[in-house]
């Protein structure tokens, strides 16, 4: 078994700051408070570093990728040409300045929006092509749950057919929230057997 | 004068009108005359010719270097001190055991002078015996010299009666080559003879020429035992391996006078004639194993091994080269006339061409149609084979965008001319508790506007959104916008600027509200945030001071907040606002306004007992209902009918695409049951 010192120095670390933070709930000790928010305030300052360092990351990828000539360098270029654009520009005239907001209006927003456009025409296309590919109940309940909600949120005035928007809301407000709670509920779970098996050095993430 | 030559087998020279030698009895004259043969003429090669004088140049001058071996010839070089009464007594038998004129026993009689015979008591013996012999030998005529020549060394071999005691000591054959060990040497004769002096008798039997056939073998062996025989009578006096004089006292001879003497030359050397009849048995050995042995089953060798061996072609050529070898006839030399005399070159004299063989193999119809499938198997490894070309338009390609066409088309000729007229969506509960909420506040209190979506959710956020801002800026409350996502605060600005659009006066910061930027760490940064947000984010988006303020001085914490809303498409950023922030606020209202698709998880947190969130804005929908409550002329009812046109396509595009493909579905099933069943 391989064994190393760091494993155990890594693990009472990443132990004892989550048995602080937890007690920190339940206990009101000025003490454990202010040792709790000095850990998430250490925390706070090592995300935006990482944020820092994921940048820097990105910019040295790319510049290999440019440098080696790999295939699709261009796009390389690209994004580092826009990326030290956008950084001198929010550098020297501040990231509300008219300039910024150009580069937000008229680049950033409409390429975003062109593809979440796409995404709706390709999932329009992807439930049409769903019983061709998979012919079964739970593909037609699945779509015709799909083209319920879509037609019956169409307010045509003066149309109005008896028990639709019941049937609709019963779907969005009760079926579907039901369904989301469950989730919840195990998203919860999950997260409680996570933080267990972190504080009792099961889990790893920090790797040792 | 008489003309005489050299023997060319013992070097003695005889009459030159004499067919064969007296002596050996090799044949003087070849049986073809050598003048016949044109050695000197222009039909042998020039190489033949410069290997035949170099034959004559190295030939010796004089019989005598001739037939003198090496080892005889070291000793005579050896210096040896004879005393004065001794030397000229060897002198004068020197002079007279010369054969008259012949070379070879001279040679014997010269070089065995040479030796210290005064250490030997057999000395006289030998002397004596010697110079009567070469007396006889030359009252004899040349001419008729080989009977009483011959007579007179079988004289010599046998015991002479006057001393038999000596002749036993001497010819006894253990005792000439050293075999018997138990001979006593005596001290003062070993003193005067040293080994070095005395060359062994091993190197004899170098000497003797191997014989070709076994009568010619025998016959060489009789005349190399004749002056064999007198080498041991010279050297009877000696030990054969230590070179020692033997002990030849009178006690000593009555010690061995028992033992049986043979006075045959055969049995005085037995070692050298058991070593040649040794080698003899070795070679003929291997044959005589194969008949003991010839009980063994032969062995077939396969096939193809036969087919790779050739041996039948060298049998034969080997056979018929051997053939003609014993039909040869020697045409020179003193083997001249002899048939069947073994080639000086059989390497060199072998004139027939080896046998050549094909490279080609010999492969069969089948191997040959086998390879060939082989060699086109290889060679269309190697072909690219071209992929056939897709077509630029696929029926899938066309159903894509025909979709994309009309949902385009449909939207925008909604947009465009506003048909049809949906109307406003009636405003459900949720909304007016929201609105009812907001109408609560009161004015120049804090809110925190979280702007946590996307810009490809612009379309939809912004117009949702812009409608609360509105009705907050309208109460006069004071805006603090936040994001937890990278892009949020720019959002923010771009949300400010659409709504100050058409508008004399636009919102000012930091009069009427303040951006606070990005909060990194996701819930963790949410949490810390809200416990203390002036320690988090001390500066705005400019960085300047944000907390100045007098609207927001006084906040410690997120409870400080008035409201809290949170507008975010994400379902996660919804969760962890709620689940990190809210049970910090204290009272503090959290409202959401969240896209579509988020709403399922949202939703669970507004519907729980008690409310985790107090109010609900979801979608485009409430956005409209919300609008109609504040009967402002947003351009969010600009969106209604297209977003309504929208929406009934995608549905009747799902649905009549949904049967197509059923029917297709169902075509192609069937087409497959149809082929299964033939």
């Amino acid at each position: 078994v391989k064994w190393s010192l760091k494993a155990p120095i890594f693990a009472s670390i990443a132990i004892g700051t989550g048995i602080v933070i937890l007690l920190g709930y339940f206990i009101k000790i000025p003490f454990l408070l202010n040792l709790r928010a000095a850990f998430l305030q250490w925390a706070l300052i090592l995300t935006s570093v990482a944020v820092f360092v994921g940048v820097l990351n990105l910019i040295r990828i790319h510049f290999h990728k440019i440098k080696s000539g790999e295939k699709g360098n261009i796009y390389s270029l690209v994004l580092l040409i826009s990326f030290v654009l956008v950084f001198l520009i929010a550098m020297v005239f501040g990231p509300t300045d008219i300039w910024s907001l150009w580069l937000f209006n008229y680049i950033l927003l409409p390429i975003e929006s062109s593809l979440l456009a796409l995404l709706a025409v390709i999932l329009v296309y992807a439930a049409a092509r769903q019983f061709y590919r998979r012919s079964n109940l739970f593909t037609l309940i699945f779509t015709g749950t799909t083209v319920f909600i879509l037609i019956s949120t169409f307010a045509l005035p003066g149309f109005e057919i008896p028990g639709l928007s019941d049937l609709r809301i019963l779907i969005s407000q009760v079926i579907s929230v039901a369904g989301a709670r469950g989730i919840l509920l195990g998203v919860a779970l999950g997260t409680i057997a996570t933080g267990i098996r972190i504080l009792l050095g099961a889990d790893r993430p920090y790797g040792g | 004068m008489m003309v005489e030559i050299n023997c060319p087998m013992c070097g003695i020279k005889s009459d030159a009108n004499k067919e064969e030698c007296p002596f050996c009895g090799a044949r003087l004259k070849p049986l073809q005359d050598a003048s016949n043969l044109d050695y000197e003429g222009g039909d042998l090669p020039d190489w033949l010719k410069g290997i035949k004088d170099a034959e004559n140049t190295a030939l010796p001058s004089s019989p005598e270097e001739e037939l003198v071996p090496d080892w005889l010839q070291d000793l005579r070089d050896q210096p040896v001190d004879i005393p004065m009464t001794e030397k000229a007594e060897q002198e004068s038998w020197d002079s007279d055991s010369q054969f008259g004129e012949t070379g070879g026993e001279e040679d014997s009689a010269d070089w065995l002078n040479r030796f210290p015979l005064e250490t030997s008591p057999s000395q006289d013996f030998v002397s004596k015996d010697t110079i009567e012999i070469d007396e006889k030998s030359q009252q004899v005529e040349p001419a008729d010299v080989t009977e009483p020549f011959t007579q007179e060394i079988q004289d010599r071999i046998a015991p002479p009666e006057e001393e038999p005691d000596r002749l036993a000591e001497i010819e006894k054959p253990n005792d000439l080559f050293g075999m018997d060990q138990e001979t006593e040497i005596p001290e003062d004769v070993t003193s005067e003879v040293t080994p070095e002096q005395i060359q062994p008798f091993d190197n004899v039997e170098e000497e003797i020429p191997r014989p070709t056939s076994e009568v010619e073998q025998e016959e060489r062996l009789e005349e190399d035992l004749e002056w064999l025989d007198e080498l041991g009578t010279a050297f009877s006096g000696f030990h054969p391996e230590t070179g020692l004089p033997i002990r030849t006292d009178a006690a000593f001879s009555s010690e061995i006078e028992d033992k049986e003497i043979s006075t045959s030359p055969k049995e005085i050397l037995p070692l050298l004639i058991s070593k040649i009849e040794t080698e003899d048995e070795t070679a003929e050995k291997p044959a005589t194993q194969v008949e003991e042995q010839s009980d063994l089953f032969p062995v077939e060798l396969p096939s193809w091994l036969k087919d790779m061996r050739p041996v039948e072609a060298i049998a034969v050529g080997s056979a018929a080269a051997s053939d003609k070898e014993l039909e040869k006839t020697e045409s020179a030399g003193p083997l001249a006339g002899l048939k069947g005399i073994l080639p000086a070159e059989p390497d060199v004299s072998q004139t027939q061409k080896p046998k050549t063989y094909s490279v080609k193999l010999h492969v069969t119809d089948e191997q040959k149609y086998q390879s060939n499938l082989l060699i086109d198997m290889i060679k269309a490894e190697g072909v690219a084979i071209p992929t056939p070309a897709s077509p630029v338009i696929t029926p899938q390609h066309l159903l894509r965008i025909g979709i994309a066409s009309v949902l385009f088309i449909s939207i925008l000729f909604s947009l465009v001319t506003g048909i049809p007229d949906v109307g406003a969506s009636l405003a459900t509960s949720e909304v007016s508790e929201v609105f009812k909420l907001i109408e609560s506040l009161q004015t120049g209190s804090p809110v925190l506007l979280a702007i946590d979506y996307d810009p490809a959710y612009s379309g939809e956020m912004d117009s949702i959104t812009g409608v609360i801002v509105n009705h907050l800026i309208s109460r006069g409350l004071y805006l603090t916008f936040i994001s937890s996502i990278s892009t949020g605060a720019i959002q923010a600005e771009h949300l400010l600027a659409m709504l100050n659009q058409g508008k004399k006066e636009g919102f000012s910061t930091p009069q009427q509200y303040i951006n606070l930027g990005f909060i990194p760490g996701e819930a963790t940064g949410l949490y810390r945030f809200a416990k203390s947000p002036k320690q988090v984010i001390p500066f705005d988006i400019k960085g300047k001071p944000a907390w100045n303020v007098h609207n927001i001085q006084r906040v410690e914490s997120i409870s400080g907040f008035s409201l809290v809303i949170v507008a975010t498409e994400n379902p996660d950023i919804a969760r962890s606002w709620i689940e990190q922030v809210e049970p910090l606020l204290e009272g503090s209202p959290l409202m959401m306004i969240v896209s579509a698709q988020a709403e399922p998880i949202t939703r669970p947190y507004y519907s729980a007992y008690p409310r985790q969130v107090q109010g609900l804005i979801n979608g485009l929908t409430d956005g409209v209902a919300y609008n109609s409550l504040l009967k402002s002329s947003e351009r969010i009812g600009e969106y209604w009918p297209p977003y309504n046109v929208g929406m009934l396509f995608a549905g009747l595009l799902i649905a009549i695409g949904g049967m197509v493909n059923l029917a297709l579905a169902y075509r192609v099933h069937r087409k497959k049951s149809d082929a299964s069943g033939k």
